[in-house]
C-alpha cells in the first residue's frame, strides 16, 4: 500500500492507494506512528481496492484517538467497494464522509 | 456549475420514518410497498419524471437492503449512488458532503420524504426548469428543495407540480394506498391492467369458484383458493396464498402472507402473522399458523452446507474437548468459578426468540485458566450447532448486556457459538465487535469459516 502526503488549506491529506487489509495495516499504523501527524486530517480513499476488518479497525482507531484530541478526520472520495465495507459493518457512522476533498477541507 | 443538467439528492434519516420499519418486520422503509410498489420507487419515478440523470440515496443509517434492491439504477436507466451523512449533519453540511455530485447542475433535495404523489402525464421537467432555488414544495410529511437557479429558457405560467401527502401514520398510509388505487392512471403501478382498477402480478392463480372485485390489486406468485372473495380494495401483495372461502376486501395484505381458510380480513392490514387495524394502530399477533403466518423462504443450498460444515467442526471440538470438560467443569463448580447465564436472542424482538445459555469462567486459579485457554466455557453451546440453532462461528451476542447496538436495516446474524470479533485485535466495545461481524458474515464462506475458527481459538483476546 502507498501513502501519498499532501496538505490543503492547511489541512493534512493523507492518499492511501492500494489494499489496506490485515498485511498492509501495520505499515500504515507505523506511519502513522513514526511522525507527528496531530491537527485535522482527511483521508483519501479514492485509490484503496480493497478494506478488511482490520483495516477498518485501524481507522476507527484513528479516528478515536482524533475524537478524544479534539482533532477532525474526515474520509474523503470513497469508492463503491470501500464504501460497501463501510455500509455493511456500519463504521460510516463514525466518520465524516465526504465526496470532494475540497469540501472536506472547507475551502 | 453545468446548468444542464439535473440530479436528484434524497436524504433519508432512521428516525424520520423509524414507526414504518417498526410496523412492517424491520425492512427498509423505503422497502415498504405502496400497492405493490417500494416507496423509494415512486421517488425514483418522479426523480426520472423531472429529468434527472442521476439520484444518490445519502443516509444516516444502514442501506445495504435498499442498495441491493436499488443496485446502480440500470433498471430505470437512471444513474443511482449512495452516501454516508452523520445524524446531526444539517443541509449545509449535507451539501458539503455531496459537493461534487451537486456541482454537476441543478439538484432536487428530497428531504424527509416517502412518497412523492406525482401524475404521469405531466411534464415535472418544466416545473423544474421553473422553479427558483429555495423550497419548491413543503409540508409535514418533508420537502423539496431546488439548488441552483431558475434556467432561462424555462416556461413561464403555473405548472403543476407535485405535491407530498402526509404520511406519519398507519392510518395516513392505509388511506394512502386506497388512495393510489383508485387514482392508478397518475401513476406507474406494477402488474398487468387489462381494465381499469384492476391490476393482476405475474404467476396468479385464482381457482374456480374464487370471485375478485374491483378495485383490486394483485401482485406476483399468488395463490386465491376457492371460494375465496377478494376484493373490492384489496391490494395482495407477492408470495401471498389465501385459503378457500376467505374474504379479503377494503385490506392490505403485505408479502409473504398466508391468510388461512374462512378468515374474513376486512379494513385490515396483514404482513405476515401480524394483523394491524390503520384506524386505532392496534396490532394483534396471530399465534396460531393455520390462521395467519409467514410465509418464509426456504434455505439455500449454500446455506445448508454452511450449516453442516458447522456441525461437522462442531462434533469434532466436542470429542477433543469432551476430556477436559469432563476433569474441569466439576472442579470450576465446585469453586463457583462456573457462572451461567440466559438471555434471549434477539432482544426486544416481537418475533421469534431463540434462548442463549452463557457460560462466564472467572480466570481464577490453574483451573480457570486452563478452562479458558480451552474455551470449555462454549462446550455446552456446541450441542446447540448440531442441532442447528447456533452457528459454530458468526455473532456472539455479548454476555455482559441483555440489550444489543444491532441497529435496523442491517444485515440478518444468527446467533454464534464464537464471534468472528474474536478474531480480532482491535474492538474495544460491542460496537466495534459487530463492526467485524457484519463484515465477515457479507465476506466469509463454508471454509473461510474454519480458517476464522482457528483464529478465534487462538487469539485469547476474549480471554
Amino acid at each position: 500500500m502507498n501513502i501519498a502526503e499532501s496538505t490543503i488549506n492547511g489541512i493534512k491529506v493523507l492518499s492511501l492507494e492500494g489494499v489496506l487489509n490485515a498485511a498492509s495495516s501495520p505499515k500504515f499504523k507505523a506511519y502513522l506512528e513514526t511522525a507527528d501527524h496531530s491537527g485535522p486530517m482527511i483521508i483519501n480513499l479514492e485509490q484503496v481496492e480493497f478494506i478488511d476488518s482490520s483495516g477498518l479497525g485501524l481507522l476507527v482507531r484513528l479516528a478515536r484517538q482524533k475524537k478524544s484530541a479534539n482533532e477532525a478526520l474526515k474520509l474523503a472520495k470513497m469508492n463503491d467497494r470501500v464504501k460497501r465495507v463501510f455500509e455493511i459493518t456500519q463504521a460510516h457512522s463514525l466518520f465524516d464522509i465526504y465526496d470532494d476533498i475540497q469540501a472536506a477541507a472547507g475551502n | 456549475m453545468n446548468t444542464g443538467s439535473v440530479q436528484t439528492l434524497i436524504v433519508l434519516r432512521e428516525e424520520e420514518h423509524a414507526w414504518l420499519q417498526d410496523l412492517f418486520r424491520s425492512r427498509h422503509p423505503m422497502l415498504v410497498t405502496l400497492c405493490n410498489k417500494p416507496f423509494i420507487e415512486y421517488l425514483i419515478d418522479f426523480a426520472i419524471l423531472s429529468g434527472s440523470e442521476a439520484l444518490r440515496i445519502a443516509s444516516d443509517s444502514p442501506i445495504t437492503d435498499l442498495e441491493n434492491y436499488c443496485g446502480n439504477g440500470s433498471r430505470w436507466g437512471i444513474t443511482i449512488d449512495y452516501a454516508h451523512i452523520l445524524p446531526e449533519d444539517d443541509q449545509e453540511r449535507l451539501l458539503e458532503k455531496n459537493r461534487q455530485f451537486c456541482s454537476r447542475g441543478k439538484t432536487m433535495l428530497i428531504e424527509k420524504t416517502l412518497f412523492v404523489a406525482y401524475d404521469k402525464k405531466n411534464d415535472y421537467r418544466l416545473w423544474l426548469r421553473a422553479c427558483p432555488e429555495g423550497v419548491a414544495v413543503s409540508g409535514t410529511s418533508g420537502s423539496i428543495t431546488i439548488l441552483g437557479n431558475k434556467q432561462e429558457n424555462a416556461i413561464p405560467g403555473p405548472i403543476p407540480g407535485p405535491s407530498l401527502p402526509m404520511l406519519l401514520t398507519i392510518g395516513e398510509y392505509y388511506r394512502l394506498a386506497d388512495d393510489t388505487l383508485k387514482n392508478a392512471d397518475r401513476y406507474i403501478l406494477p402488474g398487468y391492467s387489462s381494465e381499469p382498477d384492476c391490476f393482476l402480478g405475474r404467476n396468479v392463480v385464482i381457482q374456480k369458484g374464487a370471485e375478485i372485485r374491483k378495485p383490486v390489486m394483485i401482485g406476483n406468485n399468488v395463490q386465491i383458493s376457492a371460494g375465496s372473495i377478494i376484493g373490492p380494495g384489496a391490494i395482495i401483495g407477492s408470495n401471498i396464498i389465501i385459503d378457500r372461502e376467505s374474504v379479503v376486501s377494503g385490506s392490505i395484505l403485505m408479502d409473504n402472507t398466508f391468510i388461512g381458510e374462512q378468515l374474513e380480513v376486512k379494513g385490515r392490514i396483514a404482513d405476515g402473522s401480524l394483523l394491524i387495524d390503520p384506524e386505532s394502530g392496534a396490532t394483534l399477533q396471530m399465534e396460531d399458523p393455520h390462521l395467519m403466518s409467514v410465509i418464509q423462504p426456504g434455505a439455500s443450498t449454500k446455506q445448508i452446507i454452511r450449516r453442516l460444515i458447522h456441525a461437522l467442526a462442531a462434533l469434532a471440538l466436542l470429542i477433543v474437548l469432551a476430556l477436559p470438560f469432563l476433569v474441569l467443569r466439576p472442579l470450576l463448580g465446585l469453586r463457583r468459578n462456573w457462572h451461567t447465564k440466559k438471555r434471549l436472542f434477539p432482544p426486544g424482538a416481537t418475533a421469534k426468540k431463540l434462548t442463549i445459555e452463557q457460560v462466564v469462567i472467572r480466570p481464577e486459579g490453574a483451573d480457570g485458566r486452563l478452562a479458558i485457554a480451552l474455551s470449555i466455557d462454549r462446550y455446552p453451546s456446541l450441542f446447540k450447532v448440531l442441532g442447528g440453532k447456533l452457528r459454530l462461528i458468526g455473532h456472539r451476542p455479548a454476555v455482559s448486556s441483555d440489550t444489543t447496538t444491532i441497529s435496523s436495516g442491517c444485515i440478518a446474524m444468527n446467533p454464534a457459538v464464537f464471534g468472528y470479533a474474536e478474531t480480532e485485535e482491535w474492538p474495544e466495545n460491542e460496537r466495534d465487535e459487530l463492526m467485524v461481524d457484519h463484515y465477515h458474515l457479507l465476506h466469509s464462506g463454508s471454509l473461510n469459516d474454519i480458517g476464522l475458527l482457528l483464529k478465534a481459538l487462538l487469539n485469547k483476546k476474549h480471554m
